[in-house]
């Protein structure tokens, strides 16, 4: 795999991160709701991932 | 990536976490509670609240207030005074035994409407006191603080070799893929680089904004010394200004609030504290807004007359201080932001003990593979182990 196809999605994950941990400090309503997804989505992936068997 | 590159960042990245680990589980799991101090204090019944009275109940002058925090405790001098910040009802007066900064201090609680003692809790003990200290400064004061700073450097340094790591640990594999059919040493480091690439963004801002905290006490000396020292020339050779010597209060507060209408007052240092100049009552207001409430403007009030010596936004390097502080703490984005907050400190738990026991197996096969060279195959970067 090219070094894109490594990273990409660890930078979106990264992206969303940082805007959310941002606009948090910004703004007390939608920035808020933005810092929840941004910082929710590495929660969820790490659940998804970590957690999911293969099918049987 | 060269074998010799490989190579070279494998072994920073060994020994920036080896050598942090111990500390940063200290601080993972001492940093848990200090994320949920303000509902942990509620069950303890620490957090004080001023009791209901009609929403325009006048308050007596900040005068009535500081004597009588000054009674309780005659033999200490008021360090700082502070309105609580969602209620300014609520007065918070600290007092400790000279102005230095200092662990032995005590705390006095009053209402602003009736002058009276609400409580006197005292925030140097129990539990969370515990765990404050050994997430600040290990019981250790500023020797301790810039140790744990140094440990959040390594952290850096392992966050950063460990991302360059994830490449050639990946090329064959998806994004998220844990071998789940291979030896525990294999899903493991498969948790690891999942688990750590995903919290990558949150961790080093919460490392590096704690590394930044550690040389608060620092970066305020600095500021003292050098933005301070001009204002100071005219008081020259003085002691700090004596309490009998000081004007009113109150009357100090009102012509520091007059320097910047439309702000409000986050706290109160007497003269002679780190906050503020021997001759001078320092008011720090804040802004309103999410973000200028975090920015704090200095306005020091000379102590004797209660007029305004000067009033300049703080350098650049403690505003970044205090934006840093919210990024470290997250305490910006009420409840849903904490406990995100909690289970992204328990990820990073895994991330480390996962780190260690893979370093731990590491060194177990290597020395089972010197000692029958034929069986097994070291877990190379490409992920191809047997």
């Amino acid at each position: 795999m090219s070094l894109w196809q490594i990273f990409r999605w660890p930078l979106v994950v990264g992206l969303l991160c940082l805007i959310g941990l941002i606009t948090g400090l910004v703004s007390d309503d939608w920035g808020d709701h933005l810092a929840a997804i941004g910082l929710g989505l590495p929660v969820l992936l790490s659940a998804w991932f970590g957690w999911r068997r293969p099918r049987a | 990536m060269s074998p010799r590159s490989l190579r070279t960042w494998s072994w920073v990245h060994t020994w920036s976490s080896l050598i942090s680990t111990v500390f940063l589980l200290l601080l993972c799991i001492t940093g848990l509670p200090l994320i949920f101090h303000h509902e942990i204090g509620h069950m303890l019944g620490t957090e004080v609240e001023a009791p209901a009275m009609a929403a325009d109940t006048p308050k007596v002058p900040l005068d009535r207030l500081l004597t009588t925090a000054q009674a309780q405790h005659p033999d200490r001098v008021v360090q700082f005074a502070s309105p609580d910040e969602d209620d300014d009802n609520l007065w918070f007066f600290t007092l400790t035994p000279t102005p230095a900064p200092t662990d032995d201090f005590r705390s006095v609680v009053l209402d602003a409407r009736t002058g009276e003692v609400l409580a006197q809790p005292r925030f140097d003990q129990g539990f969370m006191w515990v765990m404050f200290k050994l997430h600040v400064d290990l019981f250790a004061g500023l020797p301790g603080k810039l140790f744990l700073g140094l440990m959040g450097l390594l952290m850096l340094a392992a966050i950063v070799s460990g991302t360059v790591l994830y490449a050639p640990f990946m090329r064959k594999l998806r994004f998220g893929e844990v071998r789940r059919d291979r030896s525990p040493r294999v899903k493991w480091l498969d948790l690891h680089n999942l688990l750590g690439v995903v919290t990558l963004v949150w961790a080093f801002v919460v490392g590096g904004t704690g590394m930044i905290n550690t040389w608060a006490d620092l970066l305020i000396k600095y500021w003292q010394y050098t933005e301070l020292s001009s204002l100071l020339a005219p008081y020259q050779g003085q002691p700090v200004t004596p309490v009998a010597e000081r004007a009113p209060l109150q009357r100090a507060h009102d012509a520091a609030l007059a320097e910047a209408p439309g702000m409000k007052l986050s706290f109160v240092a007497f003269p002679g504290t780190a906050y503020s100049s021997p001759h001078h009552t320092t008011f720090f207001l804040r802004g309103n807004e999410p973000l200028t409430a975090r920015l704090l403007l200095p306005v020091l009030v000379d102590a004797k007359t209660a007029e305004v010596s000067a009033a300049a936004p703080l350098p650049w390097y403690l505003t970044a201080l205090l934006v840093s502080q919210p990024l470290h703490f997250g305490d910006y984005g009420g409840r849903p932001m904490q406990i995100l907050w909690a289970v992204l400190d328990v990820i990073t738990i895994i991330v480390l003990g996962s780190g260690l026991y893979l370093w731990i197996a590491r060194r177990r096969q290597a020395r089972a593979q010197r000692q029958a060279p034929a069986t097994g195959g070291a877990l190379s970067p490409a992920g191809e182990a047997p």
